[in-house]
């Protein structure tokens, strides 16, 4: 049993006191008084263009500074990052959806800013919208038909990126003889899935802040997941060197993928840019909702090519993935989705995956917890529920035979490379699986007779995988400084979401170190001071950077043992012991110095040793996936398709957990968002296709009453690629709820629900069909 | 106009206009614990205290409020660091961002409802949405303050 | 919503004399609705040093005055005792404690909500209103007038006489607004039923209760009776649900409704 100082043990985060006190540590508390005040102006309509543009009256309103148009933001760019098309301007003459912002007001406070908003005159010119993404790949209405030579494509996605016909990327995977191993299958099943617009709605809305600061640096201060990306996106766009921007990430009020999203940044950053004032911009609930993106609608088909035991020998994929009005991120969430999901499965002979990812005139696909892992998983569980069922073996059983064993590799997982094959490092999925049907009591609730009565129970099951981090790609990068007070400083460019990575960091530098938390800070997410990081996406934290961090405080553990040695003139190899953050002469037991004393010694005050500063860097080669499985027990009303959960049940392998608090509020978390997904969270839209999603009254987010009683285990496994065996978790827990939750309802009712959200209307509709189908026969 | 308060313990006399809601008017005011959530009344993140009901802030007018004793996270003192110490401990802060409301609610709560199990807990807390913690480990989190002295 | 004054009056008559003096004069409740309005109001009239704010047990029946909080009314014992506990049922999924305690009955009555659980709740319990000036008028009929009155609500009046109610709700999140509302009640053995969230505001089904007071009503009568009701009212769909959804759960409730209410064979 290993023994650990600090990590793996229940300790608060570090800033939890603060928060839950309320000190004013976020973005809008920290506002300057003659800050402008900044507004947007969205285009009411799904795609339309500015026929005319009257600021006259608007600009009478006393207080209001400046009106920006298009006119004032000539440069090609992306909200996103430098490697995906420049499909857009700051402010934008055409609307392309529902929220696109064409112009800002600015002004001396948010209520003549409002006052002015309304007064502009806007006459628009309205285009048939593209709304379903079914039909883009073959509708005449091209989405950014009207700008193509404008539009900025890098060459490496010239093939695949076709904007002329709405298509952002294809995805066209091969790998086996599909037809041979179908034709030699046993059985073979195929499913259809469909899952919705679903809307981050963080609590706090997105907003950013941007001044001059007294060098002269367009400073940005927001809640951002990646401050190094932005800094890059906001110089980008406003066409200026990069170096003349900073970016500080302020204190996150819940990311979920959504704050990637760089547009209320660079949009406050060219007031400021324009004006040389301080500005802010605080999205209204509504404006969140309509106007930043959501997680991609898919709609995907599988067929599934089984022996008679069940054993999966091929896969066939196809679908379309709706990207929405600017591609952004959505080339990134189809390859990303396929690559965590599939890797659950990696033992098939045959798979081809042929996928389309396409423009439409909805807002735009974004970054959400799951990165299409979520609706992969899915599509692959389904499957699996489908043949179990036309086959007659149990769903448990199919997935143990199946998923992905310790040793196990495919071409399609993460990392892998002809000349460096990853494989499956860790895993205790089966004993998740057997877990999570134990806490639900699977053995003596689901027996195979569908039960009578009105109100009817059912158990599920859903698993899950994911990946920590992005393989081959990303590097995390820790710098450490030892301080004249004998504490320590971890400069890091990782961005804490609220999530409390910033915790586990300092856990596992304290426990390196064997330093108390106490006596470590941490500088995170500055671009003038910090190392470069990718960003906070990916379930990348702890693997990533907690990597990196622990291997800088290695380094300064080495390098300080070193300097402890000289100091006290012994040779270099002198055994040391170092306990209660005091030093020790081992052979003798003699005391040497502390931390303290040993900054005096080493000379920090009177000149004398070299600073101790390290640097380490952790490249993500091969992103090892956690895995979660989930049963749930529902009830059913069958006269209304009412149904409720009561008791959901997961067991999760996530490698060594480093925090238990913080896992199991991230592994709840995750549940709890695609219980709303699965249940009665959609985009929805009304009359000529306006956005009725608009606030949290027409989009219900989970509430404490939607809750069942939740039972959680961790069975960890040991990562060798990890820092102390651990893999990540900011994704996982969202894969497996809608599966478990539809497996559910298939036991309650023997009715496949494949297309999500599964609305109480929906089950009774399918329940009265399956009646008069049963009446028929 | 201006409205004559009891501001966490203290007589205060604050500008506002007809049309300003309390939680705007708190923020101007020294009370940046209470937040804006949704403007709209649906997520219980702007939760005060008004004559010692929990209230939402952002649906009540500011005018309505004269004369009224109001009560935030930064007036619930040790209460406050008892109730964040029981937060804390189960993870429950989350992001942070609706955690003030959460602790004005739970104070509430032990003054409402003392002896509340664990479904009275959990329907009194339904007013407060949350998207990070799964909501479990705040009532984890009421049930120990509940216990506390 | 703008509001150019604010005032507290001391009593209704004032309240009433402010309201009357012109068109953009309102009486304020919670305000919460207000709230996302764009009306411009000239005079806000805030009642809160009228004394509307109680639940009392009088000689002719229970009085809630219009200032009274939605949490008041889901907490109160006498209510709970009194009416089978069917307001309390009515309001209790409604998002929070937090706004129950900001949102007045008055203001939610009067302005005659159509998505409102507890307007059909009212009406089944015999809910008659008392206006400064217009007087009494049965909820039910409230809800039918082309305008609601320009007048200050100063109470709402329950029977003397306690109910046995069934108060059926469908929606998706627990703390979303309803689908379908259907609210059956018994009151010295004289039926109600009143239906709401069609979308539309709240109605009786007239009709059907005048048959059904007419002679015994056993829970073998329930699937006939409940065609019957589903028949007499107009359904509508919007994107919470279909018309043909709300039409069978109206069916379903009120179906439920008859069978737990009804007399024992």
């Amino acid at each position: 049993m290993d023994k650990f100082t600090y990590i793996t043990k229940e300790i608060p985060r570090v800033e939890g006191r603060a928060l839950g006190l309320g000190r004013p540590v976020y973005m809008a508390d920290t506002l300057r008084d003659d800050a402008l005040a900044v507004k947007a102006v969205m285009c009411p309509y799904p795609f339309a263009e500015v026929e005319s543009f009257d600021a006259s009256v608007a600009m009478k309103v006393p207080g209001v500074v400046r009106i920006f148009t298009w006119e004032d933001t000539p440069v090609m760019t992306n909200f996103g990052w430098n490697y995906t098309p420049f499909e857009r301007h700051i402010l934008n003459k055409v609307g392309r959806y529902e929220g696109e912002v064409v112009a800002l007001v600015a002004a001396e406070t948010e209520e003549a800013a409002e006052k002015a908003r309304k007064l502009i005159k806007i006459t628009w010119k309205k285009h048939e919208p593209l709304m379903d993404f079914r039909q883009a790949l073959e509708s005449d209405i091209i989405v950014h038909g009207e700008h193509l030579d404008e539009m900025y494509i890098q060459e490496n996605l010239i093939g695949e990126y076709c904007p002329e016909k709405n298509q952002v990327h294809h995805s066209y995977r091969n790998y086996g003889d599909l037809e041979k191993t179908l034709e030699a299958c046993d059985h073979v099943t195929h499913v259809k899935i469909y899952t919705p617009q679903q809307i981050h709605t963080q609590l706090e809305t997105h907003r950013a802040y941007t001044y001059y600061d007294d060098r002269g640096y367009l400073t940005v201060y927001a809640p951002t997941q990646a401050a190094d990306a932005m800094q890059e996106d906001v110089a980008r766009s406003l066409g200026i060197d990069r170096r003349k921007v900073r970016v500080i990430k302020a204190q996150v009020g819940g990311g979920f993928g959504g704050k990637n999203i760089f547009t209320p940044y660079c949009w406050c950053a060219l007031v400021t840019y324009l004006t040389g004032r301080p500005a802010y911009l605080i999205f209204s609930r509504e404006e969140a909702m309509i106007a930043i993106g959501t997680r991609h609608e898919y709609e995907l088909e599988l067929t599934v090519g089984a022996d008679r035991n069940g054993v999966f020998k091929a896969f066939h994929a196809t679908g379309y993935q709706n990207a929405g009005a600017y591609s952004e991120i959505s080339e990134d969430v189809m390859e990303t989705g396929i690559r965590n999901s599939y890797a659950l499965f990696p033992r098939v002979e045959a798979m081809r995956i042929d996928q389309y990812s396409v423009f439409t005139n909805k807002v735009e696909g974004c970054a959400f917890r799951g990165f299409g892992a979520t609706q992969n998983c899915f599509l692959l569980n389904v499957a699996a529920r489908h043949l179990a069922d036309e086959m007659g073996l149990e769903l448990p059983d199919i997935f143990l035979k199946n998923i992905a064993k310790v040793g196990d590799s495919h071409p399609v997982m993460n990392g892998y490379l002809p000349d460096d094959p990853a494989y499956i490092g860790s895993s205790t999925l089966p004993e998740c699986i057997r877990s999570a049907m134990d806490q639900i009591d699977w053995d003596s609730k689901r027996n195979r007779s569908l039960p009578e009565g009105r109100l009817v129970r059912g158990v599920g099951l859903g698993i899950a995988s994911h990946a920590s981090g992005v393989p081959r790609v990303d590097r995390g990068n820790v710098n450490i400084t030892m301080n004249s007070d004998g504490s320590f400083c971890i400069f890091t460019g990782h961005a804490d979401i609220g999530t409390g990575s910033n915790t586990v960091m300092l856990q596992i530098v304290a426990e390196v170190l064997e330093v108390s938390l106490d006596h470590l800070h941490l500088m995170a997410a500055d671009t003038a001071t910090t190392p470069f990081d990718p960003g906070t996406y990916a379930s990348s934290n702890t693997y990533r950077c907690g990597s990196a961090a622990k291997l800088a405080a290695e380094k300064m553990k080495t390098l300080l043992w070193k300097c402890v040695r000289e100091t006290a003139g012994l040779p270099e190899d002198e055994p040391l012991e170092f306990r209660d953050e005091v030093f020790y002469l081992a052979r003798t037991g003699e005391r040497l110095m502390d931390l303290i004393e040993f900054s005096d010694k080493w000379g920090f005050y009177w000149g004398g040793g070299d600073p101790l500063v390290v640097s380490a860097s952790f490249p993500d080669s091969f992103a090892p996936s956690p895995y979660v499985a989930t049963c749930v027990e529902i009830e059913v009303d069958k006269d209304t398709g009412y149904y409720r959960l009561i008791n959901m049940a997961s067991a999760i392998d996530c490698g060594r957990v480093l925090n238990p608090i913080n896992a199991r509020v991230q592994a709840m978390g995750g549940i709890t968002q695609s219980i709303g997904m699965t249940m009665f969270e959609e985009v929805q839209y009304g009359r000529d296709h306006r956005n009725l999603s608009r606030d949290l009254e027409s989009y219900k987010i989970p509430c404490q009453m939607d809750m069942p009683r939740m039972s959680l285990e961790f069975i960890e496994s040991y990562e060798p690629t990890g820092p102390f065996g651990a893999k990540s978790l900011g994704e996982i827990a969202t894969g497996s709820p809608a599966p478990a939750i539809t497996d559910a309802l298939f036991n309650a009712l023997g009715i496949h629900f494949d297309s999500l959200p599964v609305t109480p209307e929906k089950v009774l509709k399918a329940i009265r069909e399956k009646e008069a189908a049963h009446a028929d026969s | 106009m201006q409205i004559n308060v009891i501001l966490n313990g203290k007589k205060k006399r604050l500008e506002v206009t007809e049309s300003e809601f309390l939680a705007d008017t708190l923020r101007k005011n020294g009370c940046p614990s209470v937040k804006i959530g949704c403007n709209d009344g649906a997520c219980g993140t702007c939760t005060v205290l008004i004559n010692g009901k929990p209230t939402c802030s952002c649906e009540y007018l500011s005018a309505r409020a004269d004369g009224a004793e109001i009560i935030t996270t930064e007036g619930l003192g040790e209460e406050a660091e008892k109730i964040v110490d029981c937060l804390i401990r189960v993870g429950g802060e989350g992001c942070g961002y609706c955690a003030p409301g959460f602790v004005v609610l739970a104070y509430a709560l032990k003054k409402e409802l003392p002896d509340a199990d664990y479904d009275e807990v959990k329907a009194y807390l339904n007013g407060n949405l949350c998207r990070c913690t799964g909501y479990i480990v705040r009532i984890e989190a009421a049930l120990e303050y509940l216990k506390m002295a | 919503m703008q509001i150019r004054e604010y005032v507290r009056p001391a009593d209704l008559d004032e309240a009433y004399a402010l309201l009357t003096k012109r068109k953009n004069n309102y009486v304020i409740g919670g305000c919460t609705f207000l709230k996302r309005t764009r009306l411009m109001i000239g005079t806000a009239i805030d009642l809160g040093a009228c004394g509307l704010d109680y639940i009392e047990e009088r000689e002719d029946g229970v009085a809630i005055g219009a200032s009274t909080c939605l949490r008041d009314i889901e907490t109160s014992p006498l209510l709970k005792e009194r009416y089978d506990e069917a307001l309390t049922r009515a309001v209790e999924h409604l998002i929070g404690v937090q706004l129950r305690n900001a949102i007045t009955i008055g203001g939610h009555v009067a302005s005659r909500f159509g998505f409102s659980d507890i307007i059909p709740t009212l009406m089944a319990l015999g809910a008659v209103l008392k206006f400064h000036n217009s007087g009494e008028i049965p909820l039910a009929e409230y809800m039918t007038l082309k305008k609601p009155f320009r007048d200050i609500l100063v109470e709402i009046r329950l029977p003397k006489a306690g109910a046995r109610a069934v108060v059926q709700m469908m929606r998706k999140s627990y703390n979303d607004y309803s689908i379908f509302c259907l609210s059956a009640a018994r009151t010295e053995g004289v039926w109600t039923i009143a239906a709401g969230v069609f979308p539309g505001p709240a109605r009786l089904a007239s009709e059907v209760m005048a048959d059904m007071n007419g002679r015994r009503i056993t829970a073998a009568d329930a699937p006939a009776l409940a065609d019957r009701i589903a028949g007499s009212f107009t359904f509508g769909s919007n994107y919470r649900g279909s018309a043909e959804y709300r039409r069978e759960l109206c069916r379903v409730f009120a179906r439920r409704a008859v069978e737990e209410l009804a007399d024992a064979d």
